[in-house]
């Protein structure tokens, strides 16, 4: 009687161990979905603003039409990509051409001192910012929920919930965020 | 982030309801206090005979424990209520913050910096920045039980520091509201400066000889006075016993938040060197200013005293712990950044004006609806709504564009087709006083300035002053260094005698364009004897032609010996 008693309760602990571990999952695969929703909107701001950019800049750089039409093509490959390493790629792609595009500006000094171009290159900065925050936020919230779904005793009842590991957002280039101005 | 949502707000609770008790401990004691002072002062006695009381008069019966224990929680309630409500708007009230400009630069740079900053913490809490109009270099942050936040930046410091020096600022800022430092800092404010400020109001009644301190009453009142005054030291204590560990944690989270040590190491060192001083109201809110705005503390000194009785680690502790991330050597570092601070500012780019094609062009491009449009005649290009005098216009056969006004036909047709290009934000500031052109907008050291641009004066809101002294961006013309030096010298050595005749200070012709009021002839203040025209009501400046550069070359002149004072005796720089 006791022996049974001790079973019951035993499983009653176990059951609500699982059931909170379930929900535990449920909660961080919702903060890793909302975490992604943050980068897809700040990748949607940069999308949105290069045309400004490119229109800002195309009286003063006639001469530099390749620079200008990378640019463009790296935005609208950036805008099609859908699948998330597909989305990295492009994006990467996206940062380089524009770093070259701001190389470009740099040796027209008309152009780097209007104003417009300096508020549309303020923007764009700190649209770079807030990506690679969120995508820090992002692959942050994704450790957590990895970890969580591989640990043992916990990977049970992934695996039993359909849990599966998420996918990280990743860049090659680990220089991108700016160094800081001076050198020692 | 080091801290999970769940964390947070775990540790958010512990600490309020750590600080509830404390309050219900100390209205406890205070009523206790109150109840002894009345027993043995005026040897009341609650109805009963001093015969039939139990013992001498402080000992309390279980009747008087239970009436003062009732009665703490219930003042302590009400005061919880009332200090918590609407908090952050107090804070910002209280600091005399204000919401950003859109059109200032600088401002707009802020803005960014906190919202890119949000996002790294996961976008949970809406951060609102704000501004104080001072020169002083300190920013604080504030929050309350809805996740409503502010960070509250001083003009000085958005000038002194660069875009990722500030950003690290605004990180830390941030990183004390997602630990739940900013909330808990609200609530003490809110809660322990009611006693301060009745502390203060207290002590001013003294000073005016409204109370006195004599017979019974008297003897009350320094009950009451020092039963307040032992709150505010308990609530001293409290502090000391929280700050100087968040400090560091604070630190460490922002890099955690910006990864980015260097930076950081670099605003606090700039902030250091500066007047951290925001002229809050009362001592009741440094609490806020993570900590200290004030001169007297000890934050900034070593030993065992100071680290006892001050709210702020020494900067050099928080210095060396974040340049040992990046392995630097202070001194080396301090050395770079001394060097820094010397460097040569560039001269104002001024749009040369006049300067126009030998030959007026026949058609014109312009910079119109984002796009250039073109080849316009002259009155196509009058028709159009959208041309002012800032369009980027370029002649058919000119190489590059220049703005609208600077070509003289197209000023003369702008200046008869637009009454005035009036500044955005003070649509009244039509026309310049003294030549009667239309004013055009120009933009000097991020701020939307009204100009006249033949006598090149301008109009400047009292709130403008702030923001440009605190900006450094450009270098000053010779003839403002020659003249500001002059009066400068002749300050010193007193030779100087500075006045306006009062007959002199009515002769103004013209009435405020704002608010119709007149205006009078002054020095701009008695330390800056630069003679302005100014509305006696609402503040609005008219300054001539380097006026304004003379002003700033003055304060800045000024506060370079402050500087050099602060970088010898330097304080603890809290952020």
């Amino acid at each position: 009687m006791i022996a049974l008693l001790v079973v019951l309760i035993l499983m009653g602990l176990v059951l609500f161990w699982a059931l909170g571990a379930y929900n535990g999952f449920v909660r961080m695969r919702q903060e890793v979905k909302s975490a992604w929703a943050q980068i897809d909107v700040q990748l949607k701001r940069r999308h949105d603003l290069i045309p400004n950019l490119v229109e800002a800049v195309k009286g003063y750089l006639a001469h530099e039409r390749q620079t200008l039409e990378s640019v463009i093509k790296a935005r609208s490959q950036a805008v099609d990509a859908s699948a998330l390493k597909d989305k990295a790629q492009a994006e990467n792609m996206l940062t380089q051409t524009l770093r070259s595009l701001f190389a470009v500006v740099e040796r027209y000094p008309d152009l780097k001192a209007n104003q417009n171009m300096l508020s549309l290159q303020e923007e764009l900065t700190s649209t770079e910012n807030r990506i690679s925050f969120a995508r820090q936020f992002y692959n942050e919230q994704v450790s957590r929920f990895n970890t969580a779904v591989e640990t043992i005793p916990a990977n049970i009842v992934a695996g039993a919930g359909g849990f599966t590991k998420a996918e990280f957002f990743e860049i090659e280039d680990t220089a991108h965020r700016q160094a800081p101005s001076v050198k020692f | 982030m080091p801290f999970t949502h769940v964390e947070i707000e775990e540790r958010r609770s512990r600490t309020l309801v750590a600080l509830f008790a404390t309050l219900v401990l100390l209205y406890a004691a205070s009523c206790i206090a109150l109840v002894l002072g009345a027993k043995v002062i005026f040897g009341f006695s609650w109805g009963v005979t001093q015969e039939a009381l139990p013992g001498p008069p402080w000992q309390l019966s279980g009747r008087e424990l239970l009436g003062i224990s009732l009665l703490a929680v219930t003042v302590t309630g009400t005061h919880w209520l009332v200090a918590t409500s609407d908090m952050v708007n107090r804070v910002v009230v209280a600091l005399g913050a204000r919401p950003l400009d859109p059109r200032d630069t600088y401002h707009a740079v802020f803005k960014n910096i906190v919202e890119e900053v949000s996002v790294a913490t996961g976008g949970r809490y809406r951060i609102t920045p704000h501004v104080i109009p001072t020169t002083a270099t300190n920013a604080c942050a504030a929050a309350d039980f809805s996740n409503r936040a502010v960070i509250i930046a001083t003009e000085g410091l958005l000038a002194r520091l660069n875009r990722t020096q500030l950003e690290a600022v605004v990180g830390h800022e941030a990183a004390h509201i997602a630990r739940g430092d900013s909330l808990s800092r609200s609530v003490f404010c809110g809660l322990f400066g009611l006693h301060e400020q009745a502390l203060e109001h207290l002590g001013g009644a003294f000073d005016d000889g409204h109370v006195r301190m004599r017979g019974r009453g008297g003897g009350f009142m320094l009950f009451v006075i020092v039963v307040l005054w032992l709150t505010k030291t308990a609530k001293r204590f409290c502090e000391l016993a929280i700050s100087r560990q968040q400090e560091y944690r604070a630190d460490a989270v922002a890099v955690r938040l910006v990864r980015n040590p260097l930076a950081l190491a670099e605003a606090l060192y700039v902030i250091s060197n500066h007047w951290r001083g925001v002229g809050a109201q009362g001592q009741s809110l440094t609490a806020l200013f993570t900590v200290d705005a004030g001169a007297d503390d000890l934050s900034g000194h070593e030993g065992l005293f100071a680290s006892m009785f001050s709210t702020h680690p020494p900067v050099e502790h928080r210095l060396a712990s974040l340049l040992g991330m990046v392995r630097i050597e202070p001194l080396a570092f301090e050395r770079t950044m001394d060097e820094r601070a010397d460097q040569e500012r560039p001269r104002q780019q001024l749009p040369a004006a006049g300067k126009a094609p030998a030959e007026a062009p026949g058609r014109w491009f312009a910079r119109l609806q984002d796009a250039w449009l073109g080849p316009l005649t002259l009155e196509q290009l009058t028709m159009h709504k959208e041309l002012s005098p800032e369009t980027w216009v370029r002649g058919e056969t000119a190489e590059t564009p220049i703005l609208a006004y600077q070509d003289p036909q197209l000023l003369e047709m702008l200046r008869g087709r637009h009454a005035a290009l009036p500044h955005p934000d003070q649509p009244a500031l039509t026309e310049c006083p003294k030549c009667r052109m239309s004013l055009t907008r120009v933009l000097y050291e991020g701020v939307t300035l009204t100009q006249c641009p033949s006598c090149r004066g301008c109009y400047v809101l009292p709130d403008q002053v702030a923001r440009i002294f605190a900006r450094e961006e450009y270098a000053f013309p010779d003839e403002v260094k020659r003249v500001g030096d002059l009066m400068l010298k002749e300050d010193q050595t007193g030779r100087a005698f500075r006045r306006i005749e009062p007959a002199r200070r009515q002769t103004v012709k013209w009435k405020c364009p704002k608010c119709a009021s007149a205006v009078v002839r002054k020095f701009y203040t008695e330390a800056y004897a630069v003679e302005v025209e100014q509305c006696w009501a609402c503040g609005l400046t008219w300054l001539d032609h380097q006026e304004f550069e003379l002003l700033q070359y003055l304060h800045e002149k000024r506060r370079g010996t402050l500087d050099i004072f602060n970088r010898r005796n330097r304080a603890a720089g809290d952020i």
